[in-house]
């Protein structure tokens, strides 16, 4: 598909990855951002480092290959 | 956050579909004392992402790239001990190489910079199977704890919401191989423990207050660090 066509393209079949909470998993107590992908397959997943102030958070594990909705709920360490 | 005053913050997500459109999840984190763990995360919107012409990056620009450790390099793990030394308390790390080769300039920093006045000592070198003892000062601190970290966490716990939970900073520890041409990482959780610094405290007596493990050391992970020029 070319980009001008993304318009048109329906929602439903768009990857829609969101971030949901942000806390630890209790099953091996890793703390960090939990990432879900409510739609299509996505590809190449990476969240950026964030500035602020003059401290930045910076988040592990955060490129991710491949994620699909039955993938669940995905853990990127801070 | 609360150290620097910051109430929320946004952050974007970076993807792609099947057929390489590029997409933008942008959400931000917000403090709020009623969310578990004090932070709640909010979807703000998705947004078709245009690709930017690539720009030069230069070394001076230190953007790193972090890959897995390979045998032979060097692995440096991290311990707290929570100790009394003539009457005063004294937290101190160590760090002990596992690894197969001997670690160079190692340098043991608390993150986010809401620490930045605690100083450790650089480790010159420290070869296979040996361990160095790193104790933090407070810059500013009183002579009586400058090298007792336990308030300042309990301090940021507190800022935090203080939630009956751990309380989780972020520290690594940055070295070098022999030939100072391989960057390391070692980054790891310094949990500390609201409860048993309470029962610490309570403790019928000197000698049982002191077995209360207050911080630990959790979730390390070792990683080689390559900066990324463009050069």
């Amino acid at each position: 598909m070319l980009p001008h066509e993304t318009e048109i393209r329906p929602l439903a079949n768009r990857p829609m990855i969101v971030a949901v909470r942000y806390g630890s998993r209790p099953s091996d107590n890793r703390c960090g951002l939990f990432i879900v992908n409510d739609w299509d397959i996505a590809y190449d997943v990476s969240i950026g480092n964030v500035p602020f102030g003059t401290s930045k958070l910076v988040f592990h594990n955060a490129d991710i290959p491949r994620l699909s909705k039955a993938d669940g709920e995905q853990l990127c360490e801070t | 956050m609360v150290a620097q005053k910051v109430a929320q913050f946004d952050f974007e997500i970076n993807y792609k579909d099947a057929s390489t459109i590029r997409y933008r999840t942008l959400c931000s984190i917000e403090r709020d004392v009623l969310a578990p763990g004090g932070l709640v995360v909010r979807y703000l919107g998705q947004e078709v992402r245009t690709v930017p012409k690539p720009t030069k990056i230069t070394k001076e620009d230190n953007v790193f790239q972090f890959h897995p450790i390979e045998p032979g390099d060097p692995q440096l793990y991290v311990a707290v001990h929570d100790r009394w030394e003539n009457g005063l308390r004294v937290t101190e790390f160590s760090i002990e190489n596992h690894g197969g080769s001997v670690a160079h300039q190692a340098l043991l920093k608390l993150l986010p910079d809401t620490f930045g006045s605690i100083e450790f000592p650089t480790v010159d070198t420290l070869a296979m199977g040996r361990r160095a003892l790193l104790r933090p000062t407070i810059k500013g601190g009183s002579v009586f704890g400058k090298h007792n970290l336990i308030p300042l966490l309990s301090e940021a716990w507190d800022a935090s919401g203080g939630a009956k939970e751990d309380f989780v900073v972020l520290l690594e520890v940055l070295y070098w191989n022999v030939n100072q041409t391989n960057g390391y990482s070692t980054m790891a959780c310094l949990v500390y423990d609201p409860l048993q610094e309470e029962l610490r405290q309570s403790g019928s007596n000197d000698q049982q207050a002191k077995e209360y493990k207050v911080v630990r050391i959790e979730s390390t992970r070792i990683q080689r660090r390559v900066q990324i020029t463009t050069d």
